[in-house]
């Protein structure tokens, strides 16, 4: 394979695509938060190759990688907590069932 | 004192008891009633003085209310013969009513309230008496209004009361429009000299009329004093009650009796005649106006004489017959008398205010004003009541020498000498009238029918009531006004004296028209004997044989009907309008606006479908068009 920015953008792509299929697709929560997850790493594949090739400074878009790690266990920790509290107070986790705010 | 002095002492008496029960010391009746009753002694003294003070050119004493580059309104009194013989009827009937009122309201629990707004009803009127500027006049008038409309429904717990007093207040007000229209109109027709502004002062209209600069016309072809005159007269009308607007006088018979007899004899009603007799010249200026006046009055004094003939109620035929005696008082003035039609307003007073007086004792003693259950449960037995129902009826039948007679016959030769025959002839039929009901209430009450004799015992128990001290109280002033009332019909040289006319404007002539009036006298009280009087007789009136004629006079000529129907269409039409406005306009604007709301809200809902996805999709889509559009640029 040719190591070029091309390349690393495609993998991005398709990752977030599947993540993307994933929230729409999926009714139950934790599937949607794995999605989320997955388009998260979509983006940071993006921020590391775009700092490796078109970046002047390689190192700038590496920080920005890990803080989107540690943004991404924090969202993972508070969205878990709340599917806990859904599944507590409803005994299920299909997005099926939370539709209150139905107008 | 001066004579301003004593005019504000006279005028500001009663007003003074009206305020002190306002500021909240009605809770002390006692104090009210005495301050009423110090206060009508005062103002009775003070127009005593007014009158026998004045000088002879008369007096006046204003000073600026309200001014304007154009016009200037005064507050003040004008003494002259007129207003202050005026004054006199006035203070002397307020103070024989307050006497009587102490009797007759001594057991009503309200009765600071209504002593004090007797007060401020006998204050409204010397107001209006004394007034030197017109719009003071027209102040003090509505005041007199409105406290009327408080006195006829002082007994507001009954329906009744309550309507009459709605009545009268209306029915005048309808009146007042017309004068308060004429009132403007003048305004704007006193001529003025230049840079100065004009007034409504009664001295400036009247020398504006005696010298004619009262000119030109309105919208090209109605007479200026043919316009004010007649929009004036129309305020006269409603007060004084004559036809069309006089049915309230009836209804007002609602309030306590000695209200009555205060708004029958001196004050209210007798506005309009006194505000007539004020501006007489400007009346008898146009021909249009006072032919007009005149054939009101004819009209209404046999109409309401006819309906004083069937009525049973006591109250109710001295209601018409105060209608039907206003009457000739405005016949007298709108025939250019300068004395006679006053000189009745004041012996009218006199023997109303006492055949009222009488009423009250009669009513208060047998609980009902039904003549027939008068007569059954009182008949003669109260002698005090049958002297003044005797004299009084004597008076107002026109007994000759009494004083009914005197002012009558001096109305009657009034109308014969300006040539008025027909008018004449009406009068003369009115007071056939005149004689047959007062001959007839006499009659129905001392000489009860014998065969209706039914409970004979309840008379000796009502007249044990004879002998409290508020019944000795009415009786007293019954009595005394009673005795008062035998002289009146001799004051006419003298009240003529007292105007600046000559004592031969109320002298009787012993001609044919005198025989004329008194073979009326005859004729009626003759014929009302035969049907009332007289042993075994049938004691229902010629006119029960007739009733289609009986009928339309019980209902007053129908004349309430027809104002029944005339605010019913009005008012009909208007809410009919009202309705359509509010059901099309109103009420679909507000629908539209709320369903459009419902509506839009439906479509903004279904946006909200409480599912995540779509949410994310819809969010995703509108960042892909975004983007598209970013591109596209």
């Amino acid at each position: 394979m040719v190591e070029s920015l091309g390349t690393y953008l495609l993998l991005s792509s398709a990752l977030f695509a599947v993540g993307l299929v994933g929230v729409l697709l999926r009714r139950n929560l934790v599937a949607m938060l794995i999605g989320i997850e997955l388009m998260l790493n979509a983006v940071i594949i993006n921020l590391v190759a775009f700092a490796r090739f078109a970046g002047a400074d390689p190192g700038n878009g590496q920080v920005f990688a890990l803080f989107v790690i540690g943004v991404a266990a924090a969202e993972a920790a508070v969205g878990l907590s709340i599917i806990l509290a859904v599944y507590k107070a409803r005994g299920a986790i299909s997005v099926d069932t939370l539709e209150e705010l139905r107008g | 004192m001066t004579l301003t002095m004593w005019s504000a002492v006279t005028i500001g008496a009663p007003l003074a008891t009206f305020l002190i029960f306002l500021i909240g010391l009605g809770k002390a009746p006692k104090l009210v009633v005495g301050m009423s009753l110090i206060t009508a002694g005062i103002a009775c003294l003070g127009t005593w003085t007014l009158a026998l003070g004045i000088p002879s050119e008369g007096f006046q004493s204003t000073v600026p209310w309200a001014a304007t580059a154009d016009f200037s309104v005064y507050l003040g009194v004008r003494l002259t013969g007129l207003t202050t013989a005026m004054g006199l009827v006035v203070g002397t009937i307020h103070l024989a009513v307050q006497m009587y009122s102490v009797g007759y309201m001594a057991h009503d629990a309200a009765k600071a309230r209504y002593f004090a707004v007797l007060s401020l009803f006998a204050s409204a009127m010397l107001s209006v008496v004394y007034a030197a500027d017109l719009v003071h006049t027209f102040v003090a008038w509505e005041l007199v209004g409105l406290s009327s409309y408080l006195l006829i429904g002082f007994w507001n717990f009954k329906p009744s009361a309550a309507q009459a007093a709605k009545k009268a207040f209306i029915m005048t007000r309808f009146g007042d429009l017309g004068l308060f229209l004429g009132l403007v109109l003048l305004m704007l027709a006193i001529p003025t000299q230049a840079g100065q502004p004009s007034n409504l002062m009664i001295a400036t209209v009247l020398e504006a009329v005696s010298n004619q600069t009262i000119q030109g016309s309105f919208f090209g072809s109605l007479d200026k004093t043919t316009v004010i005159g007649l929009l004036l007269l129309c305020g006269i009308v409603g007060k004084s009650a004559q036809f069309p607007l006089h049915s309230w006088l009836p209804d007002a018979m609602e309030g306590p009796t000695p209200v009555s007899s205060l708004l029958h004899s001196a004050t209210m009603v007798a506005a309009g005649v006194y505000l007539f007799a004020l501006l007489q010249p400007l009346f008898l200026a146009s021909a249009v106006t006072s032919t007009t006046a005149l054939a009101i009055a004819a009209l209404t004094a046999v109409m309401a004489a006819g309906v004083a003939m069937v009525h049973s109620d006591m109250k109710r035929v001295l209601a018409w017959s105060s209608i039907s005696q206003l009457s000739f008082m405005l016949m007298g003035l709108a025939a250019g008398s300068p004395v006679a039609g006053f000189f009745h307003l004041v012996t009218h007073a006199g023997f109303k205010c006492l055949l009222f007086l009488t009423a009250g004792v009669f009513i208060h003693l047998a609980h009902s004003g039904e003549m027939v259950v008068i007569g059954r449960k009182i008949g003669a037995s109260s002698k005090a009541a049958s002297f003044g129902l005797v004299v009084g009826a004597a008076s107002l039948a026109g007994v000759p020498f009494l004083a009914g007679f005197m002012s009558k016959e001096v109305i009657l030769g009034q109308l014969h000498h300006q040539g008025y025959e027909g008018f004449y002839a009406l009068a003369l039929l009115g007071s056939a009238m005149t004689a047959y009901y007062a001959t007839r209430m006499v009659a129905l009450i001392l000489r009860p029918s014998q065969n209706m004799d039914e409970e004979p015992a309840a008379d000796t128990h009502e007249a044990a009531h004879d002998h409290g001290l508020p019944e000795q109280i009415m009786a007293g002033v019954v009595v005394v006004l009673g005795v008062a009332t035998l002289g009146l019909g001799w004051v006419g040289p003298q009240l003529s004296a007292h105007l600046g006319q000559s004592a031969e404007l109320v002298a009787i002539h012993w001609n044919a028209g005198a025989a004329l009036a008194i073979a009326a006298l005859l004729l009626g009280a003759g014929l009302a004997w035969y049907d009332f009087g007289r042993a075994n007789s049938e004691r229902d009136g010629f006119l029960s044989g007739l009733p289609a004629i009986e009928d339309m006079l019980k209902e007053g000529w129908y004349i309430d009907r027809f104002w029944r129907w005339v605010s019913d269409s009005i008012i009909a039409g208007l809410t009919t309008c009202a309705l359509f406005i509010d059901r099309r306009a109103i009420d679909n604007s507000v629908d539209r606006l709320a369903d459009g709301t419902r509506e839009g809200g439906g479509v903004a809902a279904s946006l909200q479908s409480g599912r995540l996805q779509w949410y994310v999709s819809v969010t995703l889509g509108l960042v892909a068009v975004v983007l598209a559009l970013l591109e596209w640029k």
